[in-house]
């Protein structure tokens, strides 16, 4: 055989592999979470609907419903501040109602915001905290979420306004518009790549726990009020997984369980909108 | 006349009060980050007045009693373990793209791309438990013995492979769309000269794509960098600086997760931990301008066509 | 039957779409004579780049095409070859219709179809590079400047390097997918020059959309009109007496060319 076709087959080889390697992590992740997780939550389903007893992660009884309730009472409010605030930016820089230079650079601010960690968000929250004399609270841990979610949605948001062809726009100010006008025609076309992106950012929050660990307070209460402290599934992990209690360790399972089952039941929302979405796209090709 | 004036008018308010408040949002946004950069490098500024900066990232003691925030562990733990998890994601994020891309068809590709984005959107803690439950035991009880090395299964090594698999989906969804923006006239032309498929890949493919799949790499990093709290769960901590792979250590980000909470209340700490996500803060954000600033200078000297 | 012919195609279909509906060939069956330059003509969205595509097996890397029917290299069914595809199309050089630097200088343009063969020496390398350089006219442009970066030459250049390219591998026959479209009448000319040396030795099949052209080179001419090869022959046959409408239309210029690519595909999936 010719020294190429060798060559061909080592390489093809490595290809594989590594494809076959990379779907390998993805089933060893989501089987152990759904096996392990699946474990506990058949022989004790209660332990995602029950409030947490006082001793809950000294491996007392109890579930852990705050965490739950904690997470959706964070990131909901947080998702529709960040949503507010990317599509009132992103229709702001994408018209005609600044300069392109000015747009240019919030959309390099936006960028380094996109790659800022989580855990820079969480500690400038909780130094504002104690700048003000506050403590670690649901609307805190809101703040810090929402200001993780907002670069993210920022740029669906942006990749959706581009997308709506820079003709549709000169064709709607050709009736007559105001820029208002103009913007929400161009927004109501761009719906469903911003709806894909506000889901994403939803998952991307109910996901996140650096943002969250310091300024959401993470007792054992039910999230109660804006100023009392609250938990979210993330931080429950964090803190179940790395608890001296067998039995503790294993509730981190279920937890991750439901976390993993919200985050891809919105993954897969949000792509099928993405797909129905790019399906009209492409339909005059 | 009146009524079409007036609800153009009415129009018109509408128009620029719609443009005050975008633009008061717009700037809201602006003057919250702005203030995050501002706060962090003010809060800063009480352990720098007392320590040298140089001492700070050079010394490798951390005994805040002793007022010593030497982040040397840290840093050396951040290197490797960013060092170990590239040299062990970036070969094979890029030959599964390849395979994505050149190679795979219908419902394959569709599977294989499925699990890049599930993959991407997997919560970090998760990945933590993953680490805990599969890779610690693995390094534990067949990578160490291998290199008969002691390990408790918590160490650098499984910090690495935890980050490699986190920063797998950015490399790989970002790489796959660079391969797949090329020309087909480019394959079409490099296949008549009677070249291999895989060898159209590796040698042409692989370089046309070179400045976004660099880009990628280096958001890869970036995210890697960020990675806090499953890194956390599987580091160890320990603020030592690590004589092997297999020794606990810490990063920047799991320095603060690991100590933020029981130091909120020493003020100096907490400037330290501070100054840390200053580091932390400018050099991811160094990391992701390289990142932009390589594809566009590289695509202008790299051009294909 | 078709000794002279060095290809010729049976009843090739080729259909494009996810659901491979859009039909871009039907039931071609073309010879093409050995060491004659025949050119493929026809308007816009015919199938002209289609039909060439499908003589090295290039539809293969589509996700979304499939051919049917056979095409005869010689006396070999390609798409039956035992022959390794990257083989056969190293025999069968194709230069496309978008001009295609490949990311590296233009020494090494040259000089990778021969590097992937064989082990040339730097010295065997170095004269083969000037010399197909040299038979496209390419080489007094750029010999000063052979390690800059391929993509830095202007379109026509590129055009001609492509060409250049894919000579350097020898191949027996040389596709061509309008090559002088981005050239300035000079420059083209010099290929049309090349093209009529090459044909000593190479089979020549290009496509092109300029008639003086096809007077100019053709030996043989096949056109083609939605995907039908509706004539072929040798030049003079063709192009004075041609046998359909469509064709005589085209040849002479009356409304031919005009169609819009849409239009014929909606009009060829229907058909
Ligand atoms: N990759 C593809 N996918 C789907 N349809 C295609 C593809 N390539 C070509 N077609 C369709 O096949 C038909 C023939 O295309 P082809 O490129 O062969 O035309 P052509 O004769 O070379 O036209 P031109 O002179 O404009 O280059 C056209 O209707 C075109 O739309
Ligand atoms: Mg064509």
């Amino acid at each position: 055989m010719n020294r190429r076709y060798v060559e061909q087959y080592l390489i093809e080889t490595l290809i594989r592999l590594s494809a076959v390697l990379v779907v390998g992590v993805l089933v060893l992740i989501i089987g152990m979470t759904l096996y392990k997780g699946g474990q506990v939550l058949i022989n004790q389903p209660s332990v995602a609907f029950t409030a947490p007893g006082p001793l809950y992660l000294l491996g007392g009884s109890g579930g852990f419903l705050h965490a739950i309730l904690g997470s959706f009472a964070i990131v909901l409010p947080a998702t529709v501040i960040a949503t507010v605030l990317a599509i009132a930016s992103g229709l702001y820089l994408q018209s005609d109602y600044c300069s392109e230079r000015f747009a240019r650079a919030v959309n390099v601010l936006l960028y380094v915001l996109w790659g800022t960690p989580a855990i820079v968000y969480g500690v400038f929250v909780l130094t504002l905290l104690i700048m003000l004399e506050s403590r670690s609270s649901l609307i805190a841990a809101t703040f810090a979420v929402s200001l993780l979610q907002f670069p993210i949605i920022a740029r669906f948001v942006d990749e959706a306004l581009k997308s709506v062809s820079a003709d549709l726009k000169e064709t709607v100010y050709a009736l007559g518009t105001t820029r208002f006008e103009t913007l929400r025609l161009l927004l109501r076309a761009a719906l469903p790549g911003v709806v894909a992106g506000v889901i994403m950012g939803f998952a991307r929050g109910l996901g996140d726990g650096a943002a969250v660990l310091f300024t959401a307070g993470g007792g054992i209460e039910m999230p109660s009020g804006l100023n009392d402290p609250a938990t979210t599934l993330p931080i429950l992990i964090f803190q179940q997984a790395s608890s001296a209690y067998p039995s503790v360790r294993e509730d981190a399972y279920a937890a991750a369980f439901v976390l993993m089952m919200l985050v891809l039941v919105l993954v897969a929302f949000s792509k099928f909108i993405a797909r129905r979405f790019s399906r009209f796209a492409q339909e005059d090709h | 006349m009146a009524v079409t004036s007036l609800r153009s008018g009415r129009r018109l308010l509408l128009d620029s009060a719609t443009k005050a408040l975008f633009q008061l949002l717009t700037w809201v946004c602006i003057a919250i980050f702005v203030g995050l950069a501002l706060v962090l490098t003010q809060q800063s500024l009480p352990v720098l007045a007392e320590n040298n900066v140089a001492d700070i990232l050079f010394s490798g003691t951390w005994d805040p009693e002793a007022g010593q925030f030497g982040f040397l562990p840290a840093i050396v733990g951040t290197l490797i373990t960013m060092s170990v998890s590239m040299i062990l994601v970036v070969p094979i994020a890029v030959l599964a793209s390849v395979y994505i891309a050149e190679y795979a068809r219908g419902s394959i590709r569709t599977l294989l791309s499925s699990s890049v984005d599930i993959l991407a959107a997997v919560p970090s803690v998760i990945f933590g438990l993953f680490g805990l439950l599969i890779v610690a035991p693995l390094v534990d009880e067949v990578i160490a013995p291998l290199f008969g090395a002691g390990s408790t299964g918590l160490g650098l090594l499984t910090a690495s492979l935890v980050i490699a698999v986190m920063t797998l989906p950015i490399i790989m969804s970002l790489s796959v769309e660079s391969l797949v923006a090329l020309p087909d006239s480019l394959r079409e032309t490099v296949l008549s000269l009677g070249e291999t498929r895989s060898g159209m890949a590796i040698r042409i493919l692989l370089r046309a794509a070179g400045p976004g799949i660099l880009s990628a790499i280096l958001l890869g990093l970036g995210r890697a960098f960020e990675a806090s709290i499953a890194v956390a769960m599987v580091i160890g901590g320990k603020n030592l600086i690590p004589d092997s792979l297999f020794d606990a250590g810490q990063t920047l980000p799991t320095l603060i997760v690991n100590t933020f909470g029981e130091m909120m209340s020493l003020p100096e700490t907490r400037s330290a931990l501070l100054f840390a996500a200053l580091v932390l803060f400018v050099v991811v954000t160094a990391f992701n301008l390289l990142a932009s600033f390589a594809r566009n200078r590289l695509e202008r000297h790299w051009r294909y066509q | 039957m078709s000794d002279t012919s060095a290809i010729r195609t049976e009843n090739l279909n080729l259909f494009y779409g996810r659901d491979k509906t859009n039909q871009a060939l039907k039931q071609v069956s073309v010879r093409f004579p050995a060491n004659q330059l025949t050119t493929i003509i026809g308007p816009s969205g015919c199938g002209k780049s289609s039909l060439l595509k499908s003589l090295n097996r290039l539809h293969d890397l589509k996700l979304h095409a499939r051919v049917e029917g056979e095409v005869y290299v010689g006396q070999d069914p390609i798409y039956r070859s035992r022959e390794p595809v990257p083989d056969l199309r190293r025999r069968i050089g194709y230069v496309s219709q978008k001009p295609t630097a490949l990311p590296m200088s233009i020494y090494r343009n040259v000089a990778y179809g021969p590097k992937i063969h064989g082990r040339p020496s730097r010295q065997e390398l170095d004269e083969l590079v000037e010399r197909s350089l040299r038979k496209v006219n390419l080489w007094d442009e750029v010999k000063d400047r052979l390690n800059a970066p391929a993509a830095d030459l202007s379109v026509g250049q590129i055009q001609r390097l492509s060409l250049a390219r894919s000579l350097a591998v020898e191949p027996e026959v040389v596709l061509c997918d309008e090559v002088t479209s981005a050239l300035d009448p000079i420059s083209s000319e010099r290929v049309e020059e090349t093209l009529l040396a090459l044909k000593q030795d190479y089979t020549i099949i290009m496509v092109t959309h300029l008639m003086p052209q096809v007077q100019r080179l053709a030996d043989h001419v096949v056109f083609m009109y939605l995907g039908d090869a509706l004539e072929q022959g040798p030049a003079s046959e063709v192009l004075d007496a041609p046998s359909s409408e469509r064709a005589r239309d085209f040849i002479h210029g009356h409304g031919g060319g005009a169609k819009s690519p849409s239009g014929s595909v909606r009009l060829a999936s229907s058909g």
